[in-house]
């Protein structure tokens, strides 16, 4: 029996529902070694957060009603976890499927790594906008440690912002597992961590009494919002003004991300927020990842096929190209000191060595070449930066301006 | 906006919902009523001397596999292992460089896609009142690629002069484990015996062609081990596609804008530039080399001033890249025309399931 959910319920089960692609899609790449021996991708903290999806997820969304908002019946998770997370289902996805989600995951990762270089890993903050099942803080953290055990990091902060049931699921698997939970709450790296069982009473993390869907320490807030919801966005930043733990200063430069998921919102939802980020965090850098229709075929295609799973992405066709992406920063969200953009394929030939490049073609053999020139030339990662420039570290401008770009405005 | 009913999604599987109109419905041979069981190869002798005739009864058995396989049904096991016997002795007398003449319709990559095959002897004109040579890349990607594999060489096997067909890429055992062949034939047939026997088949495919001396046709490009065509002649074919050498290069490689020889991006075979082309078609008298291998928006797409010709017959490739396919007439004077074709309508299709083609999402 299936219940009844009006059309903005439905688009946002699908919404919701693509983190479990893009998890698909990452499990496929760990499983190939694409990431093999990437301190940015640890394979271990990636399984131990699959195993942990694929046992609990079930268990809690039918305790939680969460499976709701993922599918209309109990099954619907399992069928997600079945679809996306199963084994033998993974290993037939296309090669051109695992280098591009290695090259998307690769560029955010070289973007986030000279934006912490640049400020010495300090004084600066990170905000990822709908964050999903994202690790990238964790392989932060447990990165960092590792490199520099006795580094002591002053006022970095990473925030993930994400739809409640999301945050949910992560932070019972954060919680719930010892390996998560120690780099969250235990890092000796960081100046003065929250005892996690202060505040979350771990002894007691149960499927059936499980109700955390934040999790905020001195480093590092989880936190559930729409982000299409304006009144959601005003109290997050009243959360953050009257936190006393977080202490987030708003002035530091602030790298906001978007790894696909302000796609899905309307354009004009994305660019308010776009616009009210920049209002609250004054001297920063918004990056986002999203595919461009480039007005061809191949655009109109990929459109269409979406469109049958229910998903629309606005931007595919608001801003087609880089020209009109750097467009859209200029004149939809305000005032940046230096806009750059470039298409993935562009992307793949120049930022990655051509050791790299002959290591991703050993692993597999990717037949689908011209199929992968269309498909990477339809993915766009646009940058720009504003603010004081003093604030915004000049190092990280310079950095990212020697990487090479397809339009530097 | 439509309801979404996550939960009654299936995952993706092959419908055989459509019933195509049999239009490749042959003439009868005039003989078969009179249901002789023995064989012509006394009477009919084919140039190369030494392929066995069909009786009429296998004439009748292929008309009927025929039947069934444009219907887009599979023939089952034991008929797959009848028909792979019969066209290992069609093929295994066919030269590496196979003789064609004109009129002939030359036919880039199909994979799979079967309803676009389909499609593509509607505007093409049936077999075999018009001759077909096809040059590769039957099998992966596309839903029906045993479908595919099976109906042309049926086809091959019925029509040997009428039709040829040429080997490519992806006509080997390492590519169809990757890209969707052995997964196709585990679900349909429940075993990878079917895979084998195609596999096994695709070694005796001739791997180039030569229309009347003037256009030298083959899957990928040339290779730098290969000046002349009688060298094509010397090599021993019939194995698996070799990782490297002039074999592989043949199935492999690419035009580019480059002189020269370049390394190939796919990891396989060579770029070969202008200049090459140019020395290869001069060296062999040739007028044209015509290939398949690469997606071309167009369906064809001329390169090195019009040396090289590129042909991809599969319309919308991968239900993703939205692409026109095209076939290329050749006709007794050598006049070249390119047919264009769009994905052909069929209800019934895979598009209502959840499972697209994968994005980044």
């Amino acid at each position: 029996m299936s219940l009844n959910f009006n059309p903005i319920e439905r688009r946002d089960k699908v919404i919701k529902s693509t983190d479990f692609d893009a998890l698909s899609s990452k499990l496929s790449c760990f499983n190939k070694n694409y990431f093999s021996n990437d301190p940015n991708n640890d394979s271990s903290l990636f399984k131990s957060y699959i195993d942990q999806l694929k046992i609990n997820l079930p268990l809690l969304a039918s305790n939680n009603s969460l499976f709701k908002s993922f599918g209309n019946s109990k099954f619907s998770i399992q069928r997600l976890l079945n679809s996306n997370l199963n084994e033998n289902l993974i290993k037939n996805k296309f090669p051109l499927i695992n280098r591009g989600t290695y090259i998307r995951t690769k560029l955010l990762d070289i973007l986030i790594q000279n934006f912490l270089i640049s400020n010495n890993y300090e004084n600066c903050q990170i905000i990822s906008l709908g964050a999903g099942s994202d690790l990238r803080f964790l392989n932060l953290i447990k990165n960092f440690s590792s490199s520099s055990p006795h580094k002591i990091i002053h006022n970095f902060k990473y925030i993930e912002l994400e739809f409640k049931e999301s945050t949910f699921i992560k932070s019972f698997i954060y919680l719930s597992n010892p390996t998560f939970r120690d780099l969250i709450f235990n890092s000796s790296n960081f100046d003065s961590s929250l005892q996690y069982n202060t505040n979350y009473n771990i002894n007691n993390i149960n499927l059936s009494t499980f109700n955390i869907d934040t999790i905020q320490t001195n480093n590092y807030l989880l936190y559930p919002i729409d982000l299409r919801d304006k009144n959601q966005f005003t109290q997050f930043i009243q959360y953050l003004k009257n936190s006393t733990t977080i202490k987030i200063n708003f002035n530091h430069p602030t790298l906001i991300f978007s790894e696909l998921s302000t796609c899905y919102m309307s354009s004009t939802d994305s660019n308010v927020l776009l616009q009210s980020f920049q209002s609250a965090f004054p001297n920063g850098i918004i990056s986002l990842y999203e595919p461009i229709s480039l007005n061809d075929r191949f655009g109109e295609m990929m459109s269409n096929n979406l469109l049958k799973r229910k998903i629309f992405i606005s931007t595919l066709n608001d801003y087609p190209t880089l020209l009109s992406q750097i467009d859209r920063f200029q004149s939809q969200i305000t005032h940046f000191n230096k806009i750059l953009s470039s298409d993935m394929l562009f992307i793949y030939n120049n930022w990655l060595t051509s050791n790299e490049k002959l290591r991703l073609s050993r692993l597999e053999f990717l037949d689908e070449l011209e199929e992968w020139n269309l498909l990477a030339s339809h993915y766009c990662l646009i940058v720009g930066t504003y603010g004081h420039s003093s604030l915004i570290n000049t190092d990280f401008i310079n950095q990212i301006q020697s990487l090479k770009w397809q339009i530097i405005h | 906006m439509e309801p979404i009913d996550m939960d009654g999604d299936i995952l993706m599987q092959d419908q055989n919902d459509q019933r195509l109109d049999p239009t490749l419905d042959e003439d009868d041979p005039q003989d078969v009523s009179s249901n002789n069981e023995y064989s012509f190869n006394q009477t009919f002798h084919h140039p190369s001397g030494s392929r066995p005739e069909l009786s009429f009864s296998n004439i009748n058995q292929l008309d009927q596999w025929i039947s069934q396989l444009s219907n887009c049904q599979p023939l089952s096991q034991d008929n797959v292992a009848k028909l792979c016997k019969m066209a290992a002795d069609v093929l295994q007398f066919e030269d590496n460089v196979q003789p064609v003449h004109v009129p002939v319709t030359i036919c880039g990559d199909v994979h799979g896609q079967f309803h676009d095959l389909m499609e593509l002897f509607k505007i093409g004109g049936p077999c075999p009142d018009t001759n077909y040579l096809f040059m590769g890349d039957y099998v992966d990607r596309g839903y029906y690629s045993v479908e595919t594999v099976s109906f042309l060489v049926a086809m091959k096997v019925r029509y040997p002069n009428r039709i040829t067909i040429l080997r490519g890429n992806h006509e080997s055992r390492q590519i169809t484990q990757v890209y969707g062949f052995y997964d196709e034939c585990l679900r349909k047939y429940g075993s990878a015996d079917v895979w084998k026997l195609f596999t096994d088949l695709f070694d005796y495919f001739p791997i180039t062609a030569l229309v009347d001396n003037r256009i030298f046709c083959l899957h990928g490009g040339l290779s730098p081990m290969l000046e002349t065509i009688d060298q094509v002649k010397s090599l021993q074919r019939v194995q698996e596609v070799p990782h490297e050498g002039p074999m592989c290069d043949l199935l492999w490689s690419d035009p580019d804008d480059r002189s020269g020889w370049g390394i190939s991006p796919r990891g396989a075979g060579f770029t070969f530039g202008q200049d090459i082309s140019e020395q290869f078609n001069h060296t062999n008298n040739l007028s044209l080399i015509a290939r398949a291998h690469q997606l071309v928006m167009e369906g064809y797409s001329w390169s090195h001033s019009e040396s090289v010709v590129t042909i991809f017959s599969a319309p919308n490739y991968c239900y993703r890249c939205g692409n026109q396919a095209a076939i290329m007439e050749v006709d007794e004077q050598h006049n070249r025309q390119f047919l264009q074709y769009d994905p052909s309508v069929r209800p019934g299709e895979p598009t209502v399931t959840r499972k697209t083609p994968d994005y980044f999402l």
